[in-house]
């Protein structure tokens, strides 16, 4: 099996890691970090794309054989601050949550929203 | 060149705004004029597209498969023209709110250029970054008043909505694996020559990812909750459910055309579609809060929409794309109305409303106007798309399915209409005494003038959208006519005698699901497409 394959397979198994941590923990600290590991396995899943053993970074060589695909990084940097923004959003969110309704638990939250909403 | 000014305007115009100490009067004028210019310079450009034919397209590398392109086409033109237009009247409806501060002012420019520039982009990866922009500034806009519910809100529709995203970025990536490219119309040419069964997974994860942020059935329920959000701002609902929900609409819809030809996907939307329409009608009939109700109509006319998208046939497929420019009208001038009646009688339970037509004429003359223009009454625009796209299902169950939807859409919204009517032994104290600004009643106003032109040249603007020549007689809108005024007339009759007398049975659902919940049914409605996938390579 190739390098890239099995960096690939990795991310993947990384987001499926996240999204069972999203459903099964009830903290909501805990879905922030499973959403940050989600962000991750996308970002390891990309960075095996078109990947080669011999290849060279781009600015470095005039050998168009064998420049690496700047392309998936470019983007992942991206998606790395996009992933910065919305987690550091959340848990200013989650701040103002917990100083409001004194608890970090969804169960606890959606109890107490029910009960005003009706 | 043109393309780029009416996304970057705005955004600078909103820097300009947010990093000074500005007043007051400077934040209203500086918004003012630059809504105005985007939207002189949309028409302009749409203008340009009908009459010259010629679509504007602008690209930042020259050639190749680096090109990153933005496209402005007789659909999307359309679709940039409302939405700078709803801009414009949200702009208007805000002027003399004074909660509203200058960084809620900066964030409304900003999300304007983030909307035409989702609009108009080709590009699968630029979609992702501009989708999740608009999602990021949208939580951050609910919760301007700082109210505790609306924070618990746009916690869970920020990371719902990653949540999604993510799986669409996942799907991106098995796509630039396979193409190496992420140009959408280079991916249609190329997609007929890939083997299926490789792009059953990039189209699982993508489909995944845009239905969750689509607010389709099951992954939709986060919808109701931010659009409907008791803490947010009545402009707030107007500006997510009008247009910031048709963004992602217009990427599925590209997205559908892409994939259409391998798999089985507009069946599957068209499954899907129909019971979000009716889960829709189901929940609205249940709520007696009148910004709920409005939230769920919005889950059910993105039903109607992905119906007509699913049709192969050509006219109900542009009659859904036309439906979308309608409910971006209706909706935010629904909203930004009843946000005015909220306020006046300072309760969001219909039951506690009534009267509004003597209260003020003008507010129900225009709730009367969204009112004619949702439930589809005749030389009205919803009346017009909705001919359309049932033009695709004139035969078979799904045109009596089609018929079930319309109907429910006026059974739910005659139940609104009631609060124009006087009761009798209503309590009449709760009215406060606030005035309405010109400016608001002039905005919901205008927006009810675009509903009734938007009927009457309704067929003109869908020939200049669609390229089909396909004209709405006076018959044929005076045959529709007559259904709608049996419908509204049963309608009327059974919340007349028949509901009070089954009141005992009436159901009341929580359709508030948890995170967990959540993420379980995006997982599940995952399993479902690849499943319906997999089974089509292997049949």
């Amino acid at each position: 099996m190739n390098v890239h394959t099995i960096v690939q397979i990795i991310g993947i198994l990384l987001f499926f890691i996240g999204i069972s941590g999203l459903i099964l923990r009830d903290n909501i600290i805990k879905s922030i970090l499973s959403l940050s590991i989600l962000e991750l396995g996308v970002v390891i899943f990309f960075l095996g794309i078109n990947y080669r053993e011999d290849q060279v970074a781009p600015l470095l060589v005039n050998d168009m054989e064998r420049l690496a695909d700047p392309l998936p990084q470019a983007m992942m940097i991206t998606t790395i601050v996009i992933g910065v923004a919305v987690t550091s959003l959340s848990i200013s969110l989650l701040n103002i949550v917990h100083r409001k309704y004194n608890t970090s638990l969804w169960t606890i939250l959606k109890e107490v929203n029910d009960g005003v909403s009706e | 060149m043109r393309l780029l000014l009416m996304i970057f305007l705005p955004i600078c115009a909103g820097l300009l705004i947010g990093l000074g100490k500005s007043s007051w009067k400077w934040l209203s004028f500086v918004g003012d004029v630059t809504r105005v210019l985007i939207f002189i310079q949309s028409c302009l450009n749409l203008w340009h597209v009908w009459v010259a034919n010629d679509d504007i397209a602008y690209r930042f590398a020259d050639e190749g498969i680096l090109g990153i392109g933005m496209v402005s086409d007789h659909v999307s033109s359309v679709f940039v023209v409302t939405a700078a237009f709803i801009f414009l009247l949200v702009g208007l409806y805000m002027r003399t709110d004074r909660r509203l501060d200058s960084t809620f002012h900066l964030l409304l420019l900003v999300i304007e250029g983030v909307v035409i520039a989702a609009f108009l982009s080709i590009d699968l990866f630029n979609i992702f970054v501009l989708l999740e922009l608009a999602t990021i500034i949208c939580g951050i806009i609910m919760m301007t008043l700082r109210d505790k519910r609306s924070v618990y809100d746009g916690l869970i529709y920020i990371m719902i909505n990653t949540v999604g995203i993510m799986f669409y970025l996942l799907g991106v990536g098995f796509i630039y694996q396979i193409f190496g490219n992420l140009d959408l119309p280079t991916i249609q040419a190329q997609v007929s020559h890939i083997p299926a069964k490789d792009l059953m997974l990039p189209a699982a994860f993508v489909f995944t990812g845009l239905s969750v942020k689509a607010a389709l059935f099951p992954v939709g329920f986060w919808l109701p909750q931010a659009h409907g959000s008791p803490g947010s701002p009545s402009v707030v609902s107007a500006v997510l459910s009008g247009i910031y929900i048709k963004i992602t609409l217009f990427a599925f819809i590209r997205l559908i055309d892409v994939f259409r030809d391998v798999f089985p996907i507009a069946h599957v939307i068209l499954f899907i579609a129909l019971i979000t329409s009716l889960m829709g009608i189901f929940l609205a009939l249940s709520t007696q809060d009148i910004k709920m109700l409005l939230a769920y109509s919005t889950m059910s006319q993105i039903g109607v929409i992905m119906i007509g998208i699913a049709s192969s046939h050509p006219i109900s497929y542009y009659g859904g794309l036309f439906h979308i420019v309608n409910h971006a009208l209706f909706k935010s001038q629904l909203f930004m109305t009843t946000g005015l009646i909220v306020s006046v009688y300072q309760s969001r339970q219909m039951t506690k409303i009534d009267g509004v037509w003597k209260r003020s004429p003008i507010l129900g003359l225009a709730l009367l106007l969204g009112f004619l223009g949702i439930t589809g009454a005749p030389f009205f625009n919803g009346a017009v798309s909705k001919y359309y796209v049932g033009q695709g299902y004139t035969s078979g169950w799904m045109k009596y399915a089609f018929e079930v939807i319309n109907f429910g859409t006026i059974f739910y919204f005659v139940k609104l209409a009631a609060i124009l009517k006087t009761h009798q032994g209503a309590p009449s104290s709760m009215q406060s005494q606030r005035k309405l600004a010109v400016s608001e009643t002039t905005s919901v106003l205008l927006a009810g003038l675009a509903i009734i032109l938007t009927g009457i040249f309704g067929s003109q603007i869908f020939k200049g959208m669609s390229g089909i020549d396909s004209p709405l007689s006076l018959a044929t809108m005076l045959h529709k006519g007559v259904y709608w005024c049996i419908y509204v007339g049963v309608a009327i009759l059974i919340h007349k005698w028949l509901w009070p007398k089954i009141s005992r049975y009436r159901y009341r659902i929580n359709a508030a699901f948890s995170f967990q919940t959540m993420v379980f049914m995006v997982v599940l409605l995952f399993s479902l497409y690849l499943g319906v996938f997999w089974w089509s390579v292997k049949a």
